[in-house]
């Protein structure tokens, strides 16, 4: 009992609870890299028609980072739901990569979205392209090699 | 014998006396990462929150997408930030500034990403907030500064403050441990790809012809997997014992330069930025301006002259 009152203790506390929370600003898991596995490593970016890479730091003020992030975020809610959804609608369960298909349109039509809504800075300012791709890159560790294999994902057209 | 010895140490972790213009200088110090916290414009260009998290599952916070937003901002966190730094209200400003940090950083949490480098920022405001308040909380019911509460306020609020650090690392440790099942530094040569990622990432963001091309430390850690095994053993037991840094000065300084080491060790090889844990270390833990103070007054020899050492050695 007498360690209850040891002024540590609220440190301990708040590990805990940070725990039991997760993803609660200000309270989080900081679970970034924290399993690391020999499964290929997925992850998204935003181009134009052409396959070519858009900075998304320019366009939209939001590093590639972040739209990454939503497409988990949005995957991962869909996967949550997917099952009852799918019997509920009496149809087959959609795989993780339609789910992601998904996820990704979803979040290229938000880039649209808040494109449109922000102020076009002065001077030269490369905007959005109307044809917008979002392209995944997959990471693997092949014979101690590092490869990389880039295709798309989903697209939004005109 | 070997149990209670660390027993014994980790007993010892409590707050020491501080010299009140130490924690002074910290709060100028610390106001100047605030104003750096609040110039970003990016969460005030959101104008919707998709993805609620935290306190936007209860109170959408789109208004903070509202023009002129951003002014508003500043109006409120100009005079909160000088009159905590001149120690004219502390607590409550402290505590208005934990609010508007929390809020615009919830904000932009509810866009469907997280975002964890302002995190910390906000955990130690609010642990210096709790803090101010218990001690006024204290005052008012009469009750006799015992306990911790004998070494004074500042020595207790940079107690929390370098607690809330620590415990924000302990966390980071701690997920490490429970998502890989105790795996993490055994599997840490796999990192190799999420350090291609975040390469990868850093280009998309700006084109940077510099993250475009061959990914050699993460090249390294595939060719190297002991040696990578190693660096993150060291990685990890740093984030899980940061709370040593309570320990006393010295502690405090060894785990803040260690940490600061770690972060710039990462930034070489993923290209993350960590300049709100990197400075928060330096301020809180570091402490450059209380050595500086220590060496100022250290023992001068001096016929008869009296010795004024400063707290919390």
């Amino acid at each position: 009992m007498k360690w209850l009152k040891h002024p540590l203790m609220p440190m301990l506390l708040f590990v805990i609870i940070s725990q039991v929370t997760g993803e609660s600003y200000p309270f989080s898991r900081y679970a970034m890299y924290s399993n690391p596995s020999p499964e290929p490593l997925r992850f998204q970016f935003l181009a134009d028609s052409s396959g070519t890479p858009v900075p998304t730091r320019e366009v939209l003020g939001l590093s590639s980072t972040s739209l990454m992030k939503m497409i988990s975020g949005v995957e991962g809610k869909m996967e949550r739901d997917e099952l009852k959804e799918a019997k509920a609608q009496g149809r087959p369960v959609k795989s993780e990569r339609e789910l992601r298909v998904i996820a990704a349109e979803n979040v290229l039509d938000y880039a649209r979205d808040h494109a449109a809504g922000k102020k076009a800075k002065k001077g030269k300012r490369r905007t959005l392209p109307d044809h917008l791709l979002m392209m995944e890159n997959t990471v693997s560790v092949e014979n101690g090699r590092l490869l990389e294999k880039i295709e798309m994902l989903a697209e939004r057209k005109p | 014998m070997m149990g209670s010895g660390i027993a014994k140490w980790i007993d010892s972790l409590r707050p020491r006396p501080l010299d009140a213009r130490e924690w002074a200088a910290m709060r100028w110090l610390f106001i100047l990462v605030l104003a750096y916290h609040f110039l970003d414009h990016q969460p005030f260009s959101f104008k919707t929150n998709p993805h609620p998290t935290g306190i936007t599952a209860l109170v959408p916070l789109t208004f903070l997408g509202e023009p002129n937003m951003y002014v508003v901002q500043w109006c409120v966190v100009i005079p909160a930030m000088l009159l905590y730094a001149l120690g004219i209200w502390p607590g409550v400003m402290v505590g208005v500034l934990a609010l508007v940090s929390t809020l615009v950083r919830t904000h932009v949490n509810a866009q469907g990403f997280n975002q964890h480098a302002t995190q910390i920022v906000s955990v130690v405001l609010w642990a210096q907030c709790i803090v101010y308040a218990i001690h006024a909380w204290r005052k008012r019911r009469g009750l006799p500064d015992e306990g911790m509460w004998s070494v004074g306020l500042p020595g207790v609020l940079l107690y929390y403050s370098q607690g809330a650090i620590g415990a924000s690392y302990m966390l980071a440790g701690v997920a490490k441990l429970l998502n890989s099942k105790g795996m993490w530094a055994w599997n840490a040569p796999y990192l190799s790809t999420d350090i291609v990622k975040s390469t990868r990432q850093a280009y998309y963001s700006t084109l940077d012809q510099a993250y475009a091309g061959v990914v050699e430390s993460a090249q390294w850690l595939v060719e190297h997997p002991w040696l990578a095994r190693a660096g993150f053993t060291w990685a990890l037991v740093l984030e899980l014992a940061a709370l040593v840094a309570l320990r006393n000065r010295t502690w405090a300084l060894i785990t803040g330069l260690s940490l600061i080491a770690l972060h710039l060790g990462i930034q070489w090889m993923m290209h993350l930025n960590f300049v709100f844990n990197e400075a928060l270390l330096l301020i809180f833990l570091v402490n450059p301006v209380g050595w500086l103070m220590l060496w100022w007054n250290r023992p001068k020899a001096q016929p008869g002259g009296r010795e004024r050492p400063l707290a919390g050695v």
